[in-house]
């Protein structure tokens, strides 16, 4: 169940608002993602496919989410990216730091659970950024009803 | 009604939400907008696309004609 005074947020707590990456990276250019891990399934996906698919298309749904209560889908970042995210490029224009030319990196995709846990699918280093800055990021929410 | 075409740029006729984004009338006013902050004109016009279809490269071009797309956006 997911609860936002856990101690699993802990880390991504102390970290919002922290102004710059190094209090996460430490000096080191990668470094495990700031949040809890998404629950898995032991087969298949936990994902509803079907609403994936059909919410992204169209033009991305976007809204203002808080970077604190999330979890993770991939296990680490990258210092080099997230300090990107934290420049005003990527606000400015849209350009991200990698896979510029793929429709799904465009804009961070998070998926809520029934529950309220809500994975970020795509968009790490940008809703990592966004923990540093202490700021609401915007992206594409995808709910199960 | 607000569209997102990056988090300081917007398509529509709402005010903006904050002070550090502007909001534009039309898409080709979006598109100059992007031209003018440095993108060149394919990725300005990708953005474009993307904004309106969730699809960057749903433009008229010689490889989506043969696939019979319709264009979307082109300048």
């Amino acid at each position: 169940m997911f609860d936002p005074a856990g101690r699993h947020f802990d880390l991504p707590r102390r970290l919002f608002g922290a102004g710059s990456s190094e209090p996460l990276f430490k000096g080191f250019p990668k470094v495990p993602a700031p949040w809890p891990s998404a629950g898995r399934l032991k087969s298949g996906s936990p994902y509803d496919l079907d609403l994936i698919h059909q919410s992204l298309r169209g033009g991305p749904n976007m809204e203002a989410v808080d970077p604190r209560w999330l979890h993770s889908t991939q296990p680490s970042v990258l210092q080099e990216h997230v300090n990107y995210y934290m420049g005003g490029e990527y606000a400015r224009t849209g350009t991200t730091a990698r896979d510029q030319g793929v429709n799904l990196n465009q804009v961070p995709r998070l998926y809520v659970r029934r529950d309220g846990a809500t994975d970020i699918l795509s968009g790490h280093h940008r809703a990592t950024a966004s923990l540093l800055q202490g700021a609401q990021f915007q992206a594409h929410v995808i709910r199960e009803e | 009604m607000l569209t997102y075409v990056t988090q300081t740029l917007y398509v529509g006729d709402d005010p903006p939400p904050d002070s550090d984004v502007v909001v534009v009338a039309t898409w080709t006013a979006a598109y100059r907008e992007l031209r003018d902050r440095g993108l060149c004109a394919d990725d300005a016009r990708h953005r474009i696309n993307f904004a309106r279809t969730g699809d960057m490269y749903a433009t008229r071009t010689a490889a989506r004609r043969q696939h019979q797309r319709p264009a979307v956006h082109r300048v």
